[in-house]
């Protein structure tokens, strides 16, 4: 549980170290804070299969850095940045508004989640399925799977 | 002399077209290939998840009960033409309710339709080919029980001279087998289960295997990953050199829809994974040691350089 906390402060670095590159390299940005978003995840999945134990700390963590990163993510798709390493569709760019309207999901259901304020594996199972349920329904529009 | 010569020749020509025809005949099975067995609606359900019939003859993008009208109409842009998935709900006049079982068969496991003309193998025959004919019987009897959908489809509309159907049955005597593609020595029951749903039903290497010129698989590059048909990158490569997450991690990925780092599979392997979510954790749990029991090789199409870098 230590380490998992560890790893999740880690996190949290990462996601500060990424502004300051941010503006030079949306790439990079962008990358960084789903690779933040993506092992929250992890450490909530962890705990809904009982890899490790429910703990309320790190529940509050896992939804945390997702805000974090819903409330930012967006700002990284400049004009332009369709081009090189990164599987990010076309359509961010020609459906704006629908991406946008994506992102103002993930950030509500982030909101809710951390309302919720779980104390026990039931309740932060709810609240992660909810959120988690954007991850598919935003890439299936708008990540290039291949 | 030259009348000789003349005669000789013509009658080299009938023979070769005589022996082009035997040699590209449809070989259907026979009514006494079908076993005396009484379909088992469950299995038949877990067949069709495991085959994925869904995923080319729903409409794309359906959901829940959508997914089981399977009208066809969708058009497949290739190399060799435009294919037109056909209508496989079981709707007598514009779909396959008036197929009878050996029909069916015919159609899996010969490729070859009910008027006794090749299929073509956009349908991935060369596959199913592998599958147990009572797996077949019981798919049937499961693909009855769906509702039938009144959709007439198109014929394809492909090149010359991709066009001649005839000109299959070459393919065929090239590539369709019933074989295992793999040799396991010493594989177990789960290893056995996950060979025959993933080389026979699941059909994973018609995506997941490059093709040759004729579009067979290359089967020395079996799983190695292939460009993708639908455009831009490529289909990965699921042979232990390329997928390198454990046996639980990939079951889980079939049940979850995400990956061990979060991400979430996608495209077709989207639908797949919506499919094989269906499926027991048994025949997860034998697909991802299939995988796992599989000739590593490295990646059949390097990654590609980022566009515009």
């Amino acid at each position: 549980m230590r380490r998992l906390i560890v790893g999740l402060a880690a996190l949290s670095v990462v996601v500060a170290a990424a502004g300051a590159s941010a503006v030079e390299d949306p790439l990079f940005t962008r990358k960084s804070l789903m690779d933040a978003n993506g092992a929250a995840a992890g450490a909530g999945g962890a705990m809904l299969k009982g890899a490790v134990p429910f703990n309320a700390d790190v529940a509050k963590s896992v939804f945390m850095t997702m805000h974090a990163v819903a409330y930012s993510y967006g700002d990284y798709f400049p004009a332009g940045s369709d081009k090189g390493d990164t599987k990010a569709s076309p359509k961010i760019w020609e459906d704006a508004a629908g991406f946008a309207a994506a992102l103002a999901k993930f950030q509500q259901d982030t909101d809710a989640a951390i309302a919720a304020k779980a104390q026990d594996l039931d309740t932060f199972k709810a609240a992660f399925g909810q959120v988690a349920s954007n991850c598919k329904a935003c890439h299936d529009a708008y990540k290039l799977p291949n | 002399m030259l009348r000789r010569l003349a005669a000789i020749a013509v009658a080299v020509l009938v023979v070769a077209a005589g022996l082009a025809w035997l040699l590209t005949a449809p070989s259907p099975l026979s009514a006494s290939a079908l076993p005396e067995h009484s379909p088992d609606l469950a299995n038949g359900q877990l067949v069709f998840y495991a085959g994925g019939c869904t995923s080319c003859h729903a409409a794309p993008g359906a959901k829940g009960e959508e997914k089981l009208k399977l009208a066809g109409g969708v058009e497949l842009k290739t190399d060799f033409g435009t294919f037109r998935v056909p209508n496989i709900s079981p709707d007598r006049e514009t779909g396959i309710g008036g197929w009878s079982t050996l029909d069916f068969a015919n159609a899996l496991l010969r490729g070859v339709s009910p008027e006794g003309e090749h299929l073509y193998p956009a349908f991935p025959y060369a596959s199913y080919a592998r599958m147990r004919v009572e797996d077949v019987i019981d798919l049937k009897a499961f693909m009855d029980t769906l509702p039938p959908v009144s959709n007439r489809v198109a014929a394809h509309d492909l090149r010359f001279p991709f066009s001649i159907r005839r000109g299959v049955g070459v393919w065929k005597r090239l590539y369709l087998s019933t074989a295992p593609v793999v040799a396991l020595a010493d594989a177990g029951d789960s290893v056995r289960r996950g060979q025959y749903l993933v080389e026979g039903p699941g059909h994973c290497g018609e995506c997941h295997t490059s093709r040759d010129m004729l579009g067979g698989m290359k089967t020395s590059l079996w799983l190695a990953g292939a460009p993708n048909p639908e455009g831009r990158g490529r289909i990965p490569n699921i042979t232990p050199q390329g997928l390198t997450w454990s046996e639980d991690e990939i079951v889980e990925s079939f049940k979850t829809g995400f990956t061990p780092s979060f991400d979430t599979l996608g495209g077709s392997m989207g639908e797949v994974q919506e499919n094989l979510a269906h499926l027991p954790d048994a025949d997860l749990q034998a697909i991802a040691a299939y995988l796992k029991a599989v000739p590593p090789l490295p990646d059949a199409v390097p990654k590609a350089k980022p566009a515009g870098s």
